[in-house]
């Protein structure tokens, strides 16, 4: 049984002073403890053996097809701009962003468009349709596919004039960024753009984190390409304006941290020596603790800041970046080049060698798995994404896509068997692994019985929405229990109820609301006519108008003829007679259109 | 049946803990206390410990088919085992057969089944059958056959040799006196001594109050040095647990200090007689078997951190306090079940905050300004 759960003790205070006896490098004391955590084995030298290898170059071909999903983002569709037959060019764009939150398509390498509207396999189920892009394409699934040529052809003069960023404004930086269609390339595919145009922002975080076992993509970029990230952490640190941008690395990379650290000394001493305290780039490092590289867990570990439940980091100041899209940045900055291709790593027992490639996007797995060489026979389960966040691929026509940075085909060795009808999981034991491990400090075998017996309002209250689904708990459980798959049905029965039935029970009530409103408009109006009629009555007796007698001291100013208050009244009777018939037939109309 | 329903989703990483493991690894934490319990006081604890475990799996695999659950599945999860043995620590080594089955019974249908199995209990198992048998058979349940010194002679119940456990199996079965060819030489209503704190607390002159001078003695079966001895394997076995993250820091460390805290407070030296002092209270009693082994018993215990420290300190006050001003001597048992009864409402009282919201206090705070 090895130790998955570490206390806040060692990891805080004993481990990084036993890195630092042995010479190695350990992260500062300084920081702040992630509540919870695992640290399972990390696999990850499995796939850093080798450099990354580039395609379409060398034994890394062009697939046949290219699959480009409308949505690979957080957002709306992308709209095609190209229809069946068209040639395209890579880097052309192919689907333009659906208005300001939206994300543009591009092609990565040119050939013919065979469909515009290819019905991609639903990829998974539809547990959590707000927080996972890949949710959505459960209904929106549609894909353009591209036939490539081989030719990889570039239209010339497609590419953006090179200048250099420092010299270009922060708001024309980010039509850049978002003319490149880049989304968050670490999991959510939150859009970029949208990001940086926050305003007040202080402190920018790149995330070099990548806690999660298996993943390597990250880390081999930040060591074959550190320059580059760099570069694109500074456009972005222009582009939001933030005072210091500080690169958060966990501290087991020690490649990584190598190469970034060279980066950051060398861009110190070329600076100015009265210019190098501004620049504010710096480099820390973290504990290896999955989840330590989720956004909200991050900014807790390196500033302290507890981003309240419901808001977004960039609203205490604070944006993070991944360092794959401080590199897409980069290249869209400097060289005017698209997102069309991403680092991913393809990893697992199940296949011979395991390697980074840097792909198109949209290539189909099948493809890269021919190309690492699969051995079917102890493929258990290819997942995109890494064995604690990912999914499960559904065929093998399922495409890389811009936020996919792991393909896990995964043998026994790699992935815990499924809970079935014929391999249940026992009964929790209370035994609090669970919430030990919890980052977000839930109870989670509270939520658990909570979810499992679906009592919405006791999930509710017990943070149901708080938990971020990184699957530590359910790693821990002693009983197998597969937490996270309740918490996730739990959520979207939840959401469900609140679209539908909560929906129209609101909505009944707001109707009644105003039905009531006017019916009292109605009313008020009969009463001030009956009044009226009063006075008329009574003015035609010859009575006196007010009870009170008039102060003897104050002379009435105005002396109205009892004929000009007749007059005025009855003009106040047709007002108000013809302002309750309006209102009258207003309310005829909205039951009719009710009925 | 515990089956997901939905398609599978992450995470698909291999689980590392199973209840099993747990089970196991605490049975094996209670390794050296067995070891150290069976030489000092005889081979009566194994027998004990047989009865339970073979009673107690039978009893759960009736029960498992009784309630329609598959029978292998549930006996393989351990923890009728940790129960039996837990039990057997309780139990005089030395107490007829029908202690040992009833207690099991008890455990395993009142104790556990009766609420819902493993996971669902509201008391612990083991030390609510202990506390039945303690009401039911007063008798049996406070003869302790204690070992060595001089003056007990008359009773070998050395492990190691054929005879002592031959004395061990005709006091656990009477009816093999018949065939004894030497008269038996134990008479167990002669004694009533239980942990050395009874004579403590009625101040009566008695052997172990004779043999108290003698000291600790490593190599010799003393009775005070086995309550010690067994006390300090208890603690190494909980110390193993913490390790290897089976239980936490809390509850364990909380009923050592506050029963720690409570005996030096009302120690005066010339008074042990009806104090203690606080090396008696910790390791001549049955404290450390319960604040490692029983009261974190995760069931019915809380799960958050500040409740589990609430919980352990009740404890420790109970336990000194039914010790000490109340009328039944092992208190141990009895102060965890008066707690467990308290666990739910600790759990809901003190349930964590999760991450970005606004923290227990500041939520005191808002309500107690709105109000006023």
């Amino acid at each position: 049984m090895t130790r998955l759960r570490r206390s806040f003790f060692i990891t805080k205070y004993f481990k990084p002073w036993l890195l630092r006896l042995t010479g190695r490098a350990g992260w500062a004391t300084t920081l702040h403890a992630l509540p919870g955590g695992i640290a399972p084995a990390s696999h990850k030298t499995l796939s850093l053996q080798q450099k990354i290898t580039r395609m379409p170059s060398g034994e890394l071909g062009l697939p046949a097809q290219l699959i480009l999903p409308l949505r690979q983002h957080l957002g709306p569709d992308s709209v095609p701009v190209v229809s069946v037959g068209d040639y395209v060019y890579k880097n052309q764009l192919i689907a333009a962003a659906n208005g300001e939150k939206g994300v543009s398509l591009h092609a990565p390498s040119s050939g013919y468009i065979s469909s515009i509207n290819y019905a991609l396999p639903p990829i998974n189920e539809a547990h959590d349709p707000e927080r996972s892009w890949q949710q959505a394409l459960n209904r929106h699934h549609n894909a353009i596919v591209i036939d490539t040529d081989g030719k990889h052809a570039v239209r010339p003069g497609l590419l953006g004039a090179n200048v250099d960023w420092r010299v270009r404004s922060p708001d024309e930086l980010r039509q850049a960024v978002f003319d490149a269609g880049i989304c968050g390339m670490g999991g959510a595919g939150f859009p970029t753009a949208i990001k940086l145009g926050a305003s007040a922002i202080k402190t920018l975080i790149i995330n070099g984190a990548e806690c999660e076992p298996y993943i390597t993509a990250d880390e081999a970029l930040m060591r074959e390409h550190a320059a580059e990230v760099i570069e694109g952490a500074l456009i972005i640190q222009r582009i939001c304006g933030a005072q210091s941008c500080v690169i958060g690395i966990e501290a087991d990379k020690y490649q990584a941290i190598d190469a970034i650290q060279g980066v950051i000394n060398q861009i110190m001493s070329e600076l100015q020596p009265a210019n190098a305290g501004q620049a504010g780039l710096s480099l820390t490092l973290i504990p290896p603790i999955y989840p330590s590289g989720g956004e909200k867990q991050l900014i807790r570990i390196m500033t302290g800041i507890e981003v309240a439940s419901g808001k977004r980091p960039v609203d205490v100041g604070v944006l993070c970046h991944s360092v794959a899209t401080a590199r897409a940045v980069y290249k869209a900055v400097s060289a005017g080049e698209p997102l069309t291709s991403r680092i991913t790593t393809l990893t697992g027992h199940a296949l011979k060698t395991a390697v980074n490639v840097e792909v198109m996007i949209g290539t189909p797995v099948s493809h890269l798995l021919d190309f690492a060489g699969v051995q079917h026979s102890q493929l258990q389960r290819l997942l995109v994404g890494g064995p604690l966040m990912g999914y499960e691929a559904s065929d093998l026509d399922t495409p890389v896509l811009k936020t996919s940075n792991c393909l896990l085909a995964g043998s026994e060795l790699d992935i815990a068997p499924a809970v079935t009808q014929s391999n249940p999981h026992r009964d929790c034991i209370r035994c609090d692994f669970c919430a030990t491990v919890c980052p977000v400090k839930l109870q989670p075998q509270t939520l658990y019985f909570a979810a499992r017996h679906q009592h919405h309002d006791a999930s509710v209250e017990n943070g149901l929405f708080d938990c971020i689904e990184c699957g530590a708990c359910a790693v821990v459980c002693p009983s197998h229990i597969p937490l996270v798959n309740y918490y996730r049905e739990e959520k979207a029965v939840i959401r469900t109820d609140n679209d539908t039935a909560k929906q129209a029970y609101w909505q009944s009530l707001f109707e009644k609301h105003q039905q009531r409103l006017s019916v009292n408009a109605i009313d008020q109006q009969q009463r001030k006519l009956d009044k009226l009629q009063h006075k008329l009555e009574a003015i035609a007796v010859g009575e006196p108008l007010t009870k009170t007698p008039v102060p003897p001291v104050v002379a009435p100013t105005t002396s109205k003829s009892t004929e000009q208050i007749k007059q005025e009244i009855e003009a106040a009777v047709a007002r108000t007679r013809a302002k309750k018939a309006e209102l009258q037939k207003k309310n005829d109309a909205t039951q009719d259109a009710d009925k | 049946m515990n089956n997901v329903s939905h398609k599978v989703s992450s995470p698909f990483l291999k689980p590392v803990y199973s209840v099993p493991g747990v089970m196991a690894t605490v049975l094996l934490a209670l390794l050296p206390a067995a070891i150290c319990y069976t030489w000092f006081f005889g081979a009566g604890f194994l027998i004990n410990l047989l009865i339970t475990s073979t009673l107690g799996l039978l009893l759960e695999a009736l029960v498992m088919r009784a309630r329609g659950k598959p029978v292998f599945f549930y006996l393989g999860d351990l923890s009728i085992l940790v129960t039996a043995a837990l039990l057997s620590f309780a139990l005089p080594p030395g107490s007829p057969w029908w202690i040992a089955t009833s207690g099991i019974f008890i455990a395993c249908v009142f104790g556990k089944h009766v609420f819902g199995g493993l996971g669902h209990n509201i008391f612990n198992p083991a030390a609510l059958a202990y506390v039945s048998l303690l009401i039911l058979f007063p008798l049996q349940m406070t003869g302790w056959y204690l070992p060595g010194s001089g003056s007990y002679a008359e009773a070998p119940i050395d492990p190691l040799s054929a005879y002592g456990v031959y004395t061990s199996l005709q006091l656990s079965f009477p009816w093999l006196r018949d065939f004894a060819l030497t008269p038996f030489p134990v008479r167990p209503d002669g004694f009533a001594t239980a942990t050395p704190l009874i004579e403590y607390k009625f101040a009566a002159p008695s052997r172990i109050l004779m043999a108290e001078p003698d000291g600790f003695t490593l190599w010799e079966r003393g009775a005070r040095t086995g309550w010690e001895m067994l006390s300090v394997s208890f603690a190494l076995g909980g110390l193993f647990l913490l390790w290897r993250g089976i239980i936490s820091w809390h509850i364990p460390f909380t009923v050592v200090a506050v029963v720690f805290v409570l005996s030096s407070l009302f120690y005066q030296p010339g008074q042990e007689a009806i104090f203690g002092s606080p090396w008696l209270h910790l390791f001549s009693t049955s404290t450390l078997i319960g604040a490692f082994f029983i009261a974190t018993d995760p069931a019915s215990s809380p799960s958050s951190a500040l409740g589990k420290v609430i919980y352990g300190a009740l404890i420790g006050i109970a336990m000194y306090s039914i010790r000490i001003w109340g009328s039944y001597l092992d208190s141990v048992a009895l102060a965890i079940l008066a707690v467990n009864m308290c666990s739910p409402l600790i759990d809901q009282l003190t349930a964590r905050t999760p991450l970005g919201h606004p923290s227990r206090v500041k939520r005191w705070l808002s309500a107690w300004k709105k109000t006023a």
